[in-house]
């Protein structure tokens, strides 16, 4: 869907994308990570033709970007930027509605398609009235991810969206974000430098340094990199727990069945933890608790199986 | 959601309400002015004070008045579109040197003073209307010149690359994103240059173009501080109208901009 072929981009002396190849496929979300100045952000703007590469070519579709006139092919691609940059003197629902009306988008298809984006990000239609400076900032990063679906675009560019709201916001926004993009399936190239962001959301990493992609792969195939090169101290040590929060407990809980109502399982006192949460957050807790063994239970709060240490560390082996 | 974007969203609310009685001040300011045209003679007797009467012009004070009003506004309706014009090329081609040229050009002519701007334009024009309203044209555009150009570029970068990453041109980006959110500035320039010029044109009487001048320079002329109160009052309520209806505008833009309500 999107692919780099050696793309060189400079400024003055600087070589901010130095002979990148990258290739993202239909409805992967490619996460492209690095330190700050590593040119990710320089990269991800040459696929809307914000910046134009020195050399190199950036192919969408198959097509070369260089052979659409850039307005065109910027509205064919969703844009969501840090500052988020939501225009203060529209309304929410003016705002959402942007590139539609570039489009030429009829006014009764444009007031449902603007209700229907809001209620996607989690906004009430209503919210169409309000103005952007009434609103905090994660809801104001909602509606820029309302804005930049708007038209439905088969690609999403992503500059750290979530980066300047506050951490408990920015997981409920990736959790969110992850929600619709199961639905929407689109190709999303999102840049961040967080890497508990990028491990979350990612089918594919790719770590850059120095305007140079040094490894892309799918996040659970990280672990086992050089913890000496770049990649692995970037990543940090704690990647190998980070990984965990991709999981859930449901995935590797032991049932409670009548073979195991002997003594195996947890007793009564067990610290106890839902089927829904990340193995992260399971190991967490028993840390915490400083216990091997946890009750899992159910939405409805009963007790529907166990979790041992083991079951956690040994999902390793079970997914290559 | 939480409570303080609740809080900021009822100070929104409150922000935008407010404005409705603020013509008053433009309306009330008006009304003493066209009363000062028509009656000086009545604000004469309260102060008990009468021009000695030697150089007394026969033109009244209204037609004065009315000569002053089509200066300032025949001036500025040049001077505001042809900087705003200027301005605008000076930002979107910024890299051309024409910005820079501009500014260094517009801040040396600030440094002039606006008398000595009249006086060079007589030898260029002649005497008269024509003098006096090329030079008030010319000093008119600094002020919106170089709002335009601190508007524009004050507008947020964010803002203009969401524009053009969402794909609009040039020009929808200029019409639709960065003059919206540059208007309050703007605006600004433009009340400081019709207030500038509404005195600067009583130095247009000089070079015989008439105006609210007239009684101020026939009193220099002749020690009569009640003559020349005859201009100075209400060319100054002039300034003050226009000064206090730009200044409603301006909120106006500012509000609609999404910004706070300014000043006072």
């Amino acid at each position: 869907m999107i692919r780099f072929r050696n793309v060189v981009k400079s400024y003055g002396p600087v070589r901010a994308v130095d002979g990148v190849d990258l290739g993202i496929d239909p409805g992967e979300l490619c996460v492209l990570i690095g330190p700050s100045g590593c040119g990710k952000s320089t990269l991800l703007r040459t696929v809307n033709r914000m910046v134009e590469p020195d050399s190199g070519e950036v192919f969408v579709d198959g097509r070369p970007v260089r052979a659409h006139p850039p307005e065109g092919l910027r509205r064919r691609i969703g844009y969501v930027i840090q500052s988020v940059g939501l225009f203060p003197h529209m309304t929410v629902g003016d705002n959402v509605a942007v590139v539609p009306r570039l489009l030429g988008m009829d006014k009764t298809a444009l007031s449902r398609r603007v209700g229907e984006m809001l209620e996607l990000v989690g906004l009430a239609p209503s919210w169409s009235a309000r103005w952007p400076r009434e609103l905090s900032g994660g809801e104001a990063q909602r509606v820029g991810v309302a804005r930049a679906l708007a038209a439905d675009p088969p690609i999403l560019l992503m500059d750290e969206p979530f980066g300047s709201v506050d951490p408990l916001t920015r997981v409920r926004l990736q959790r969110e974000f992850l929600a619709i993009q199961r639905r929407l399936h689109k190709t999303v190239l999102f840049v961040t430098h967080d890497v508990e962001e990028a491990i979350r959301l990612a089918d594919r990493i790719a770590v850059m340094r120095s305007g140079r992609i040094l490894r892309h792969a799918g996040p659970e195939e990280f672990v086992a990199s050089d913890a000496e090169s770049f990649v692995g101290e970037f990543l940090g040590l704690e990647y190998g727990v980070e990984i965990l929060s991709r999981r859930s407990v449901r995935e590797v809980l032991r049932p409670v069945g009548p073979e195991e109502s002997g003594g195996e399982g947890p007793g009564d006192g067990a610290p106890a933890v839902r089927a829904d949460a990340s193995l992260k957050e399971a190991l967490g807790l028993m840390a915490a608790r400083k216990v091997e063994c946890l009750a899992v239970h159910g939405t409805d709060g009963r007790r529907i199986g166990a979790l041992r240490m083991e079951d956690v560390l040994g999902t390793w082996k079970a997914c290559p | 959601m939480n409570r303080e974007s609740a809080v900021e969203r009822a100070g929104g609310r409150a922000l935008r309400r407010e404005g409705g009685p603020g013509w008053l001040v433009p309306a009330l300011l008006l009304g003493i002015l066209v009363l000062s045209v028509l009656r000086f003679d009545l604000l004469e007797t309260v102060l008990g004070i009468r021009p000695r009467g030697l150089l007394v012009s026969r033109i009244p004070l209204w037609e004065l008045a009315l000569q002053h009003l089509g200066l300032v506004a025949a001036s500025s309706a040049v001077a505001v579109p042809l900087a705003l014009a200027l301005g605008i090329a000076a930002v979107r081609f910024s890299g051309s040197g024409l910005r820079a040229l501009l500014v260094a050009a517009g801040s040396a002519a600030e440094t002039f003073p606006s008398a000595a701007v009249l006086a060079l334009a007589v030898p260029l024009a002649g005497f008269g209307f024509a003098p006096t309203f090329l030079a008030l044209s010319l000093y008119g555009m600094l002020p919106v010149l170089h709002n335009t150009i601190a508007g524009l570029e004050g507008v947020p970068e964010a803002a203009v690359d969401a524009a053009r990453g969402m794909g609009m041109k040039p020009r929808q980006v200029l019409a639709r994103v960065q003059l919206p959110l540059a208007l309050p500035v703007i605006l600004a320039g433009v009340r400081t240059s019709v207030v500038i010029n509404t005195a600067a044109a009583t130095l247009g009487a000089a070079m015989g173009a008439g105006g609210l001048g007239l009684p101020i320079i026939s009193g220099i002329r002749s020690f009569d501080t009640a003559l020349i109160l005859r201009g100075a009052i209400p060319s100054a309520l002039l300034a003050l109208f226009g000064d206090a209806t730009l200044r409603r505008l301006e909120d106006r833009a500012r509000r609609a901009a999404g910004g706070t309500s300014g000043g006072t």
